[in-house]
């Protein structure tokens, strides 16, 4: 490996960096949507009720399945505190970055040079709780959008003028 | 404050309520249709409760396409403010879109023929975001106008602020025109393609074998009867099977060759500053224009037979947005050894430094990335052989193990990046060896991803995404890729310090 010197010394680097965390709330939000997937799922192998006949396999049959979920569903619900607390975003002079992930962490650095959109959105649940979250849309094949959830309007809209004063100021 | 300045949220107008509605109307139609044919095919039901069960389908259908349409509508507001377009819609989710102006790089209109009856057109916008949200605006022809002005005046703005976009088209020197001989073309075609050849011939064999391990007893048996009565006629020699197996070949290869011909013919190249233009095709003439701004990866790949030819198959990569990405505008140069003048054109001078700013290579997480499919396949083959009790052809995943375990090396021995002076490579492949040029302002966004195993091995993907290509780098060393990372930003925001 060759490295030649240059110089970082002004630079805050992103591994350095301190990272603003979501919203606690977020974290009732997190529940909340987890809580209702898994209800969806566990709602499915009940309709075996009105389609098998055989009461004993069926019921076997539901029973292993709801256990299953609920085991899945608890095992989920233990990460999200965990999950919630390596979620954060961290803004420097000229890019935004985005850390997420507790199985597999990822760290996504957005320039504000390249982004082309930005949209503040709530949906039903967050708004149950006051929340928002930050849509910031770059030209990338893939990566194309990064999201920023569980901030308050008063954040949110503030991410959003920056990024937008930004995208004019550093466009090339 | 005239309305039509688009200073405050509105609605579109009215009329564009019937547009909305019929595009309401067309959207539900499926799902009505469905309903509507079961309840006239069943067969339990008199004509009048049919009659009546379609007319109850048919109530419903347009009140939740009126409705839809009044949500959609009623809902969706836009404006400008401080040289943005904003959308405000959704009922639940509600989203707010900002959209700078400068940004909007084509306004595409729809006039169909309500919209013509009806005054109106669609007005759909592009930015550089292949993922940007179809969002339409319903306009009547004044605020059409007005806001085409609007979004001329934010150009015109722009160029103001930056008017050495126009010198630099302007100042280019002679246009040079590169001709690729046929020969060339055909001489790639058949190096990238003798694999698919292959492929397809074992294909081939696999059918026939099928097809002849699937005939009764009755035919195996008069069929060795025949063989028997005409043993003397019929003993073909191996190298007769050989020869079948290669003019099968051959035909394959001629008709991936002719694709290719049809496709890239006669090509000729006007390597200009500012812009590239390519002309190709045997029957049909294709050209394409490329700006020299939105070429955006040049991906140049060499296999063994390339290399021994002096040839290479190169791809010009273009900066998609949503529109293009349905297009596909790549462009392919089958055999020729001129990767080296793309690369000038493009990167320029410094192309050819040899000095490295900073490099990684791969670790063997890509290896077992690299052969993981093959790895599974050959378990589960393996498993399955066995529980048939199928022993001898166990010696297939036998044999294809160390292929597998060679393309893992292989990945790991090409894998890597380095970072030079106004461009970095990536390189990859298995086989084939394969590197991909991009220069710093091309990239988008830059990601490091870690994975379980990386406590242990302290190794992590890179990945990046430009316009019209996305690259990750596997399994390189922590400090090296965070590093990476930190130099590809700094080049980004200056790149006249790479």
């Amino acid at each position: 490996m060759t490295n030649r010197q240059w110089c970082p010394e002004n630079i805050d680097r992103v591994e350095n960096l301190t990272y603003v965390p979501l919203e606690r709330r977020y974290l009732k939000v997190q529940f909340v949507k987890t809580a209702m997937a898994y209800i969806g799922l566990m709602l499915l192998p009940v309709f075996l009720l009105f389609i098998t006949e055989d009461p004993a396999g069926r019921n076997a049959i539901i029973i292993c399945a709801e256990s299953v979920l609920l085991a899945a569903a608890a095992v989920n619900m233990l990460f999200l505190p965990k999950a919630y607390a390596y979620k954060g975003f961290a803004i420097r002079e000229h890019d935004i970055t985005y850390r997420s992930g507790i199985i597999f962490p990822k760290t996504v650095t957005i320039p504000f040079c390249k982004v082309q959109q930005v949209s503040v959105r709530q949906t039903p649940v967050t708004r149950m709780f006051g929340l928002y979250a930050v849509d910031i849309v770059n030209g990338a094949q893939f990566l194309a959008e990064t999201t920023i959830p569980g901030l308050t309007k008063e954040k949110a809209d503030g991410i959003k003028a920056l990024l937008i004063e930004r995208i004019d100021n550093e466009s090339k | 404050m005239k309305a039509s300045d688009f200073s405050v949220p509105r609605r579109m107008s009215g009329s564009a309520f019937v547009i909305i509605l019929i595009k309401s109307l067309r959207d539900y139609a499926g799902l009505f249709l469905t309903l509507a044919i079961f309840c006239i095919l069943d067969s339990d039901r008199t004509l009048t409760g049919k009659v009546e069960i379609f007319a109850v389908l048919s109530a419903a259908y347009l009140t939740l396409s009126a409705a839809a349409a009044a949500v959609n509508w009623y809902f969706k507001k836009y404006y400008v403010d401080g040289g943005n377009l904003i959308f405000i819609h959704g009922v639940l989710a509600k989203k707010t879109t900002s959209i700078p102006l400068g940004r909007i790089q084509s306004m595409r209109t729809r006039r169909g023929f309500i919209y013509r009856v009806l005054e109106l057109r669609g007005v759909l916008f592009d930015t550089l975001a292949s993922k940007s949200a179809e969002i339409e605006l319903v306009l009547d022809d004044n605020d059409w106008k007005a806001l085409l002005s609007r979004v001329e005046m934010q150009e015109q703005e722009a160029d103001e602020k930056n008017p050495e976009t126009e010198e630099t088209e302007k100042a280019d020197g002679g246009a040079v025109r590169m001709s690729f001989g046929n020969l060339n073309l055909i001489k790639g075609a058949f190096c990238q393609n003798h694999l698919q050849g292959m492929a397809v011939l074992f294909a081939a064999f696999a059918a026939v074998y099928n097809t002849v391990s699937t005939v009764d007893d009755h035919a195996v048996a008069r069929f060795i009867e025949y063989v028997d009565t005409h043993a003397g006629a019929l003993s073909f020699r191996p190298s007769a099977y050989v020869a079948v197996a290669a003019a099968l070949y051959l035909v394959v290869m001629l008709l991936w060759i002719g694709k290719v011909f049809l496709r890239y013919a006669g090509m000729e190249v006007i390597m200009d500053r500012g812009m590239l233009t390519f002309e190709s095709g045997l029957i049909a003439r294709n050209s394409s224009r490329f700006s020299h701004d939105k070429v955006c990866t040049v991906y140049v790949k060499r296999n063994f037979l390339e290399k021994r030819l002096h040839g290479s198959t190169i791809v010009l990569r273009q900066a998609l947005n949503a529109t293009d990405e349905q297009r596909g505008a790549n462009m392919k140069i089958y055999g020729s050894d001129t990767a080296p003048r793309f690369l000038e054109w493009w990167i320029g001078k410094d192309y050819g430094c040899p000095e490295n700013i900073i490099s990684a290579q791969s670790g063997a997480g890509l290896a077992v990335h690299a052969a993981r499919t093959d790895m599974l396949v050959l378990f589960s083959a393996t498993i399955i052989l066995c529980c048939l009790g199928l022993y001898t052809w166990t010696a297939i995943p036998a044999i294809w193990l160390p292929i597998s375990i060679a393309k893992g090396a292989m990945a790991v021995r090409r894998g890597g990046i380095t970072l030079k002076e106004g461009h970095m490579e990536i390189s990859s492949g298995k086989f084939a060896d394969i590197r991909n040029y991009i220069k710093y302002d091309n990239i988008e966004v830059v990601r490091l991803k870690s994975t379980p195993f990386t406590r242990f091995s302290h190794r992590v993907n890179l990945t990046l995404s430009t316009n019209g290509s996305t690259f990750t780098v596997r399994s390189l060393k922590e400090r090296e890729a965070r590093e990476i990372h930190e130099m590809l930003l700094f080049f980004l925001y200056k790149p006249e310090t790479a």
